[in-house]
């Protein structure tokens, strides 16, 4: 292993390398394992869990998870999210994500002016690019 | 200094000194975070982390393997190094590399328990392909004299660097405290303007967490320390003073304190500070405060 005119590696840098060689080896890995796993990339899905209100200075907010159940990322995710009383007018609160990775979670809050207790809620992705 | 330096490390004869392989790796991780510290701050490469694709990774991946490998083989630290050890110290390179930037990222609160695998890898691997050719640049360019006394071939630049720091004590060798911290304020203010006026360091400052800015802190306060008095820094022997034995606490602190002052200005500056509560205001010059720790300790020793 030694190279003509240089000094030869000490254990550290032995050790440092072997570590280096393990590291970029994992990386490869999974980065191969991911190709594999996530093939041409199946569209980016977000879907919109909604949690209960509770109330917050006068509003009430609902914590909102998003998930993108789709193999690639979504970008600019607007979720919005619909209040509907049998006879009112609608009541629609919307936030943006900016990236949700392919499988990623966010999390976020909407907050609706009356108690969305007497109504029903209802939250979607409205529009998202693929980037 | 000289070939008993470190010498009760060695096993085998003729391997380097063990201490001289710290030195160069801090060297590295020193210069990983000075060439690639604004693009770790840059929101569009962790973007890029989201959108990159599994086999442009890869590919990206191969082709900062095959720079390093010329890098190494053509300007490295060992121009008389074969093919294989250039390959060994690349591995090497990106190694640390791939430890950095995680925590880096971490402390600026790019990847965290809410990041999943593939934002993780993706993140991770754009941020440190570019730290690995800082790593390798540091590594041979950012030493200074000593560090190469205990070869043969480094001996005339030894005989070089003592003519020269024979001339330079008599032409202002000894600035003294005051004229080192103007130039550290030089230097932070030189770095950290790269980034000062960047929404970066308000996303990164609002939203961390303290526990983060604490571990922020630390880490500015151990690059400054590491770079200062612990790696064999170009220009170190010369400007930084040791005498003491807690030199290295009130050095390192004093150079700390400039880039915070150098941050706060510049933030202020920028006008960071309207609207902004303390909380708000902290968060922000000690986020710019690492960039202004690198350029007040390494930009310090290389812009004299």
């Amino acid at each position: 292993m030694t190279a003509p005119n240089s000094d030869r590696k000490n254990a550290l840098e032995w050790g440092v390398f072997a570590l280096g060689a393990l590291l970029v080896a994992a990386t490869v890995g999974c980065l191969v394992f991911e190709w594999v796993r996530q093939g041409n990339g199946a569209p980016p899905a977000p879907t919109v869990r909604l949690g209960t209100a509770e109330p917050r200075d006068g509003v009430f907010a609902v914590p909102v998870t998003v998930e993108n159940k789709g193999g690639s990322t979504a970008e600019g995710v607007r979720v919005e999210v619909t209040l509907v009383r049998p006879g009112e007018p609608e009541e629609r609160a919307s936030f943006t994500v900016a990236f949700l990775p392919g499988d990623g979670t966010r999390e976020g809050w909407v907050t609706f002016s009356t108690d969305p207790a007497d109504g029903r809620l209802e939250g979607r992705a409205v529009g998202y690019e693929q980037p | 200094m000289g070939t008993t330096d470190g010498g009760g490390n060695d096993a085998v004869a003729g391997t380097r000194p063990i201490r001289e392989s710290l030195r160069e790796y801090g060297r590295g991780v020193i210069g990983g975070l000075l060439f690639s510290l604004p693009l770790l701050y840059t929101m569009e490469v962790w973007w890029e982390g989201f959108i990159a694709r599994p086999p442009e990774l890869l590919l990206y991946l191969g082709v900062t393997f095959v720079l390093l490998l010329g890098y190494n083989r053509y300007a490295g630290m060992r121009p008389d190094a074969g093919w294989r050890e250039v390959a060994a110290d690349s591995v090497e390179e990106l190694g640390i590399a791939l430890l950095l930037t995680p925590l880096v990222l971490f402390l600026l609160g790019r990847i965290g328990p809410e990041s999943n695998w593939p934002e993780l890898l993706g993140k991770v691997v754009v941020e440190a392909m570019l730290v690995a050719v800082g790593v390798s640049v540091g590594t041979a360019q950012l030493g200074g004299g000593g560090q190469e006394s205990d070869d043969g071939g480094g001996s005339e630049q030894d005989d070089d660097r003592e003519s020269d720091a024979g001339t330079e004590s008599e032409s202002g060798n000894d600035r003294g405290f005051w004229a080192q911290t103007v130039i550290s304020f030089c230097g932070a203010t030189l770095f950290a303007a790269n980034v000062a006026p960047t929404e970066e360091i308000t996303t990164i400052g609002l939203e961390a967490s303290p526990a983060r800015l604490l571990g922020l802190v630390l880490f500015s306060l151990g690059i400054g320390c590491v770079t200062l008095y612990f790696s064999g820094f170009a220009g170190a022997d010369r400007h930084v003073r040791r005498e003491g034995r807690l030199r290295f606490l009130t050095g390192t602190v004093t150079c700390y304190a400039i880039a915070l002052a150098a941050s706060a200005m510049m933030l202020w500056f920028f006008g960071r500070f309207d609207g902004a509560d303390l909380p708000a205001a902290v968060s922000q010059i000690v986020v710019l405060a690492l960039p202004g720790m690198l350029g007040a300790s390494a930009g310090r020793l290389l812009i004299q």
